[in-house]
C-alpha cells in the first residue's frame, strides 16, 4: 500500500522541488532522501519520463570544475500539472481522513464538503 | 562494483538504443557520480544505493522504446517497445503464449483473404480479357484423345494385368495388352470395323473390310488414333471400356462398365470441364445422392476384376488431369456442363467477394487488436514509475 502511494505522489513531489527552484538530479535525490525511502538509480527514468511529458524542461550549466551539469526545470505544463496533482492529494487525504475519524484538515479546501 | 562497472553494465544493457540516447544517460549517471563523490560518498556505496544497472537499463530502453512509438507510430515501433516491457518482466510471459498465437491466427488470415482476393481479381481479369479480347484462350484441350498412337499386343502368357490396369487414355501414346478372352472392337472413320482378340499365339484378327491390318514383327498392332471412331475394350471377365471420338477435335464419350454392370460416363467436349455420370443398377437410391459421394463409390463399386477400381479411378483422373484439373473428381462433377470462361468467370467473383469479406473483417479485427496492444503498453508503460524498493 505504501509503496503504490508513493510510486504516484514522487511525481508531484519532484515537480513540488523544481516549482521552488530549478535543480539537479543529486540535488532532487538529496532532498527526496531526506524524508522518502527511495531508489537512487531510478531518478533518470523518472526525469526522463516527466521530461516525456513535457512537465520538466533542461538546461546545462557550465561548472568551473569539470564538466557542465544538466539541470531540470518546471514547464507551464508542469506547474499546471503540479496545481492539478495538489488539488488532487489533498481531496484524497481528507477523503481517506474523513473515514478514519481525523479532523478535517485545515479550511484550505472548499471542494470537500462533509456531509452532516 | 564500481563505477565503471556499472556505467559499462549500464551500456550493455541500453545496447540497440539509438546511440546518442546510450550517451546522454550515461553522461547523466556519470554526473551523479560526480555530484555524490563532491557530498563525501564513495564510489561503492553510491553504486549501492543507485540499484542494479541491469534493472534499471532495462527500465530506460522501454522508455526509449516508448517514445519512439511515439514519434513514430508503426508496428516495427510498437513491437520494440512490447519486446522492451516484456524485457521487464511485468507481463505475465504465459500471456504472451496465446497472444502470438492469435497473432498468427490474425497474419494467416490475412494471408489467406488477400489471396483469395489476388486470386479472385487475377480470374476475373482473364475472364474479361478473355471475353474482350479473346486472349487467353480459355478452353479444355482433349487433344490427347485423337493425338499418338494405339497399341495392341497379346499379353504374355499367364499374365495377370486385367485390361483395365492397362488402360490410361491421357497417354498419346498407348499400349493395350490382351490376355486370352479380352477383345478390341475398333471402328474406323472409313466404316470399317475390326477386332482383335488376344491369345496364346498372339493376336488374333478380324477385318470386315477390305483393310489388311496386320501385326508387326513384335506381334503388335499400332494405329494413330485419328483414324479410328470408336474402340470398344472387353475385359475377359466382362468389363469393359467403350471410347467414342467425336469429330470435333477433343470431343469424346467414354464408358467404363464393370463385370457387374456397374458403369460410369464420362463425357469430354471441348472448352468444358468433362461430364460425369455414374451409373449402378443395384443402387439406384444411391445415385441419388450428390455427387459427392462419387470418389467413394469408385473406391467400392466400380471394383472388379475385369476393370480395377485403381484403372477406372486412374481413367477418370486422367480425363480430370487433361482437363487441367487435378484428381478432384468430385470438383470436377460439381462443374458439370459448364464453359470454362463461365468457371473462371464464378470462381473468380466468388473468391474475389469472400477475400473482400475477409479483408473487411480483419481490418476490424486488426484495428480493435491494435488498440488493444496500445492500451495494453501504455499501462505497462504507466507501472514503470519509479519503483521504491531499494
Amino acid at each position: 500500500m505504501k509503496t503504490q502511494l508513493k510510486k504516484g505522489t514522487l511525481d508531484m513531489c519532484v515537480l513540488a522541488i523544481l516549482a521552488h527552484a530549478d535543480s539537479y538530479a543529486y540535488e532532487i535525490v538529496s532532498t527526496l532522501a531526506a524524508t522518502m525511502d527511495i531508489s537512487e538509480g531510478t531518478i533518470y527514468p523518472l526525469m526522463r519520463r516527466l521530461q516525456n511529458e513535457a512537465w520538466v524542461k533542461t538546461y546545462l550549466v557550465e561548472s568551473s570544475s569539470g564538466p557542465s551539469r544538466k539541470y531540470y526545470q518546471l514547464t507551464d505544463a508542469g506547474r499546471s500539472e503540479l496545481t492539478t496533482m495538489r488539488r488532487e492529494w489533498r481531496e484524497f487525504v481528507a477523503e481517506v481522513g474523513s473515514v478514519l475519524g481525523d479532523p478535517p484538515a485545515a479550511g484550505k479546501d472548499n471542494t470537500q464538503e462533509p456531509s452532516k | 562494483m564500481n563505477e565503471k562497472a556499472f556505467l559499462s553494465a549500464l551500456e550493455q544493457g541500453l545496447r540497440g538504443l539509438p546511440s546518442e540516447e546510450v550517451r546522454e544517460i550515461l553522461v547523466d549517471y556519470q554526473e551523479y557520480f560526480r555530484d555524490a563523490a563532491e557530498a563525501g560518498r564513495s564510489e561503492d556505496e553510491v553504486v549501492a544505493s543507485l540499484g542494479d544497472p541491469a534493472k534499471l537499463a532495462k527500465e530506460l530502453r522501454a522508455q526509449v522504446r516508448y517514445r519512439q512509438w511515439e514519434e513514430n507510430k508503426s508496428f516495427r515501433s510498437l513491437f520494440r517497445v512490447m519486446v522492451a516491457v516484456a524485457g521487464l518482466g511485468l507481463v505475465n510471459f504465459l500471456l504472451a503464449i496465446p497472444f502470438m498465437v492469435y497473432l498468427s491466427l490474425l497474419t494467416a488470415g490475412w494471408v489467406t483473404a488477400v489471396t483469395f482476393f489476388g486470386i479472385g481479381l487475377f480470374l476475373l481479369c482473364i475472364g474479361a480479357a478473355h471475353g474482350l479480347t479473346g486472349w487467353p484462350e480459355l478452353g479444355v484441350n482433349h487433344r490427347w484423345i485423337q493425338e499418338g498412337t494405339i497399341t495392341f499386343s497379346a499379353a504374355e502368357d499367364g499374365q495377370e494385368t486385367s485390361l483395365g490396369d492397362d488402360f490410361d487414355p491421357s497417354e498419346e501414346d498407348m499400349t493395350v495388352s490382351l490376355r486370352k478372352g479380352d477383345s478390341v472392337i475398333l471402328h474406323y472413320r472409313n466404316g470399317e470395323v475390326v477386332s482383335l482378340t488376344g491369345g496364346e499365339n498372339g493376336l488374333k484378327i478380324d477385318s470386315s473390310g477390305p483393310t489388311t491390318l496386320k501385326a508387326d514383327a513384335d506381334k503388335e498392332v499400332t494405329l494413330p488414333k485419328k483414324q479410328i471412331k470408336s474402340y470398344l475394350l472387353k475385359g475377359e471377365e466382362g468389363g469393359s471400356i467403350e471410347m467414342t471420338l467425336g469429330d470435333a477435335s477433343g470431343d469424346a464419350d467414354i464408358a467404363v462398365t464393370s463385370n457387374k454392370g456397374d458403369r460410369f460416363d464420362a463425357k469430354l467436349k471441348h472448352g468444358e470441364w468433362p461430364e460425369m455420370s455414374l451409373v449402378q443398377p443395384e443402387h439406384q437410391a444411391q445415385r441419388a445422392a450428390a455427387s459427392d459421394a462419387f470418389a467413394a463409390v469408385l473406391g467400392e463399386q466400380v471394383a472388379s476384376k475385369a476393370i480395377s477400381s485403381d484403372a477406372a479411378q486412374r481413367i477418370l483422373e486422367a480425363t480430370g488431369n487433361a482437363a487441367g484439373h487435378e484428381r478432384n473428381m468430385v470438383i470436377v462433377s460439381g462443374f458439370k456442363g459448364l464453359s470454362l470462361l463461365k468457371v473462371v468467370l464464378l470462381t473468380g467473383v466468388g473468391l474475389l467477394l469472400s477475400g473482400l469479406v475477409g479483408v473487411v473483417f480483419l481490418l476490424w479485427l486488426t484495428r480493435w487488436t491494435w488498440r488493444g496492444i496500445v492500451a495494453l503498453v501504455k499501462a505497462q508503460i504507466a507501472l514503470l514509475s519509479p519503483r521504491n524498493e531499494t
